[in-house]
């Protein structure tokens, strides 16, 4: 692979010291002058309509200096993608009725925190109990309470796909293996809890907001306080965290608007860390259902599946494409001939789900490799022979028309079951009652959808402008949330324009001051965004060269510009500096500023809207990880003793950083696969704080070892993928195989608690 | 609500503040004080994110009453560099890629601070144990560890 000057190296990132130092501002950092704080007055019930509200005796309470309610906030429905606005189904705050524990029904300004609640508590909410639903399979049935007037057996959007021939691949088969799957409930739990701030001044409209996508909840948040998208401004402040949970347009975003616009003061609302839990977005949780057909070789003929995605009370914003999206997660990484697919994403009167590190993969791919393994024993195969046998490989085109381009999915088995001890351990470690598998799983590189209308659906704009003291600064609506997406298209900027990184300044996730950018989900920052960088950069040096081979009296294509310095291939004594070469395409255009413009579209086949099938991404990555567990037989605890890890990365633009993605994919998806469950009763959450709901600690991560495998993909930015996303789906799978492989309880739901492994145990005697 | 004059050391320099007797250590930081580094993540003593030294200990801040912390001396995050000399931990968080969002970082090196000011030479398992109550989303923990542990060998 070709070496480059910046690219491919372990820079430290270039916002790591301001967050070692305690000075990176985050949005509850923010102070304005005057501003007040803001709180939210939440349904204690799951299903009601309110009958009544009062709130005179808070807004006589001193302090106080708005009280709004959903006569302020009005009828327009908030969601995100704008395709789908007709299915947007979230009142800012109910007007009529609640539809789980936690909807918001009023919010208050006050001039401290203490004030503000006790005003919450002066508000008078009468509320008529309605019959409620928590089960999606319960809320289909007819006859079921209606969550949403219109959506028939409370099924908000169903995704069907079917190609090839399902019934001769059936018919065709050695074997059928019908299998169901369940994942539970699970949390984001950014260490950052959702803040906005929100300032109205002179009918401008501010929001300092920790959120993935500036852009995207411009829009909705224009709509519902109907005003003209020119006059609401949304900046990203540093996020501490989002993991799919910050992609949307909140109820809280929308109170602070319109409390600082009733009182011409800014307002700040932080989320408390049990709001955080109860009234963001959770993971979908999933019941899975597959049906595969397989020759006697063990080559899958056909494969039918129906998912089901318990929604929760909305599913207005990114809800909307769960069902598509795990059809897609689905039908990778294993060629799969002949496919039927159906996906229902359901309402019931819970928390709302939303998008998690991983949309529906972590969920699909438990499902599918662990139905893998069970396959492989009927078989009598071996599961790393069955699964390469069936690995999708370069060039493939899916049934469901995903067109694979680069694509390095066997050599991570290869390399994960090697690191693993997979020859000498595999089914020989049963006496220790240990176990050792592996879990695989195939991603997109990264989403299609800009969630705004665009034209000609462009995801990336980005802006380049060079300086002649020489920097450049890069204007990108990519918002970092901690993966290091400013210092990854800081890296790619410098690179192309041959300077050091430090000659690189960046702004950022700015509605107002930097192009489109459709936000960071969807694993799409890098390619999409590192596209558009790198190619404003090429735009903005082909105007250098264009001056400088004149100056030099050479051909702009014989030009090369490295290490701050434009010189000719050929005789690189002849050449200028970098800033000098500035200078001169100033001087030769009449002072003219020196702007690089470049842009990054992905052509989703429109079919993929209405049959479900067509190509989503530009490239897909591929991912192996391999557990070895040790399970105690007497309190059926599973400890995970080593985890190893192989990504399909095209290349790692900073290997560190990739590292550092992948081992937190590891620890996020041993939470998922071993303790980490939200627990409802009657719709109530039971467990929202780190007390109960437990997550991992550094004394719960084992020992990880990160395998990056390099397979240039042409169309990414330097040959750079996706990673950090979809990285959490082996590791549930892995854990359940090496659980089965260790003491041959084969668990079908998630989280694989104690008391799950020892009911395994007697079952099996 | 009665409110009282404290005196407070924060990183060698005395502040008096008036404070109301529910007011925590850690809202006095940041709301009084604009200590923004110490983070409130959870505010009830789960996350670590708040975490400061307080008389040479690690705690939670949002766990102390700022009454309780009359006339102590408090290190946050701002008061371990020296100048624009970075402290070797915060070094080698940044040269060993140990930051992803970095809500957690503060919390993490002010309890890895802690550890080493009291073990120098700690095993893993003792690193480990130190940072247990600093919970990174992220997932970074080996990462933090392995940068933990360059120091230690200093």
């Amino acid at each position: 692979m070709k070496e480059y000057s910046i690219i491919g190296k372990s820079l430290p990132k270039i916002d790591a010291v301001a967050k070692a130092t305690g000075k990176a501002i985050y949005t509850d950092d923010l102070k304005l002058p005057r501003m007040l704080t803001g709180k939210i007055l939440r349904s204690p019930n799951p299903h009601a309509r309110i009958v009544h509200m009062d709130t005179t005796r808070a807004k006589k309470l001193p302090g106080v200096k708005a009280i709004i309610t959903g006569k302020d906030t009005g009828t327009r429905k908030i969601g995100i993608i704008e395709a789908y606005r007709d299915l947007w189904d979230q009142e800012a705050l109910c007007l009529n009725k609640v539809r789980y524990i936690g909807d918001e029904v009023a919010a208050v300004a006050a001039i401290d925190e203490d004030t503000a609640l006790e005003a919450l508590e002066l508000i008078d909410v009468e509320y008529e109990k309605l019959p409620a639903v928590f089960d999606p399979e319960e809320a289909m049935k007819p006859g079921a309470p209606v969550i949403h007037e219109g959506f028939e057996n409370n099924i908000y959007i169903r995704t069907v796909l079917e190609s090839g021939d399902v019934e001769k691949g059936f018919r065709d088969s050695y074997r059928v293996f019908e299998d169901r799957f369940e994942t539970q409930c699970v949390v984001h739990c950014c260490m950052e809890p959702h803040t906005s701030v929100a300032r109205y001044l002179d009918g401008q409209l501010t929001l300092w907001t920790s959120t993935q996508t500036p852009f995207a909840i411009r829009s909705p948040l224009a709509c519902v306080l109907d005003l003209d998208e020119d006059k609401v401004r949304v900046i990203a402040m540093v996020v501490g965290g989002g993991f799919g949970g910050k992609v949307e347009l909140f109820p809280m975003d929308v109170c602070c608007a319109v409390l600082s616009i009733k009182t011409g003061c800014p307002v700040k609302i932080t989320l408390t860390r049990k709001e955080e839990f109860e009234t963001t977005r959770t993971r979908h949780p999933m019941i899975i259902e597959l049906k595969t057909g397989v020759k006697r070789d063990g080559t899958i003929l056909v494969k039918q599946v129906r998912n089901i995605l318990d929604g929760g009370a909305y599913g207005g914003g990114i809800g909307v494409g769960g069902p598509f999206i795990s059809t897609l997660f689905s039908s990778l990484p294993y060629k799969l001939p002949n496919i039927k697919m159906e996906a229902l994403r359901v309402y019931t009167n819970k928390s709302v789900a939303g998008a998690m590190r991983g949309y529906t993969a972590p969920q699909i791919h438990f499902a599918d490799d662990s139905h893998m393994d069970m396959i492989a024993d009927e078989l009598g195969m071996d599961p790393l022979d069955l699964r390469k046998k069936n690995a999708i490989t370069p060039g493939y085109k899916t049934a469901s028309g995903l067109k694979i381009t680069s694509c390095a999915f066997s050599e991570t088995i290869d390399k994960v079951s090697r690191s693993i001890g997979w020859r000498e351990k595999r089914g020989k470690l049963k006496k220790e009652s240990k176990g050792v598998a592996v879990g695989c799983s195939g991603f997109i590189s990264g989403t299609g959808l800009a969630l705004n209308n665009t034209p000609k659906n462009y995801t990336s704009m980005a802006i380049i402008k060079l300086h002649t003291e020489g920097f450049a600064t890069v204007y990108t609506g990519a918002t970092d949330i901690g993966q290091g997406s400013q210092t990854v298209l800081s890296m790619i900027a410098a690179e192309e324009l041959g300077i050091s990184l430090d000659r690189v300044k960046m702004v950022a996730a700015d509605t107002e001051l930097t192009p489109f950018d459709a936000g960071s989900f969807g694993s799409r920052v890098t390619f999409h965004a590192g596209n558009a960088v790198r190619r404003a950069a090429a735009d903005a040096k082909a105007q250098l060269f264009a001056v400088v081979a004149e100056k030099l009296e050479a051909n702009p294509d014989d030009l090369e510009s490295k290490g701050g310095r434009i010189y000719s291939v050929d005789n690189p004594d002849i050449g200028m500096a970098f800033e000098d070469a500035i200078w001169a395409c100033q001087e030769k255009n009449g002072g003219m500023e020196v702007i690089g413009r470049g842009v990054f579209r992905h052509d989703i086949e429109p079919s993929v809207f209405t049959t479900g099938i067509g190509n989503y991404s530009p490239a897909y990555t591929f991912s192996t990880g391999g557990a070895e567990v040790k399970v105690d037989l007497e309190t059926g605890q599973v400890e995970v003793l080593k985890f190893k890890f192989a990504h399909d990365i095209g290349r790692a633009i900073n290997p560190n950083n990739v590292r550092a993605q992948l081992e937190g994919s590891i620890c996020m998806g041993l939470g998922f696969a071993l303790f980490e469950q939200i627990l409802f009763e009657e719709g109530r959450m039971l467990n929202p704080t780190f007390l109960d709901y437990k997550i991992p600690t550094a004394l719960d991560m084992p020992e990880t070892e990160i395998i990056l495998v390099e397979s240039e993909e042409p169309d990414a930015p330097f040959g750079a993928k996706e990673c950090g996303e979809g990285s959490v789906a082996p590791v549930g799978p892995a854990i359940a195989n090496a659980v089965c492989d260790a003491i041959g309880v084969r668990i079908k739901s998630l989280p694989l608690t104690p008391e799950k492994v020892l009911r395994g145990l007697k079952r099996i005697g | 609500m009665a409110k009282n004059i404290i005196q407070l050391k924060v990183n060698g320099d005395s502040y008096q503040v008036l404070v109301k007797p529910n007011m925590t250590l850690l809202e006095i930081l940041r709301e009084e004080l604009n200590f923004t580094g110490t983070k409130k993540g959870c505010n009830e003593g789960e996350c670590g994110a708040c975490t400061v030294i307080l008389e040479g200990k690690p705690v939670c801040s949002c766990l102390v009453l700022a009454l309780e912390a009359e006339g102590k001396e408090v290190v946050t995050i701002e008061g371990l560099a020296n100048g624009d000399e970075l402290h070797p931990l915060q070094k080698a968080f940044i040269d060993n890629g140990a930051i992803q969002c970095g809500f957690c970082t503060p919390g993490m090196i002010l309890s890895a601070k802690a550890l080493l000011d009291n073990n120098p030479r700690p095993t893993d398992i003792e690193i480990k144990e130190a940072i247990a109550g600093n919970i990174c989303r992220c997932g970074g923990y080996n990462v933090i560890v392995n940068a933990i542990k360059t120091v230690t060998k200093q």
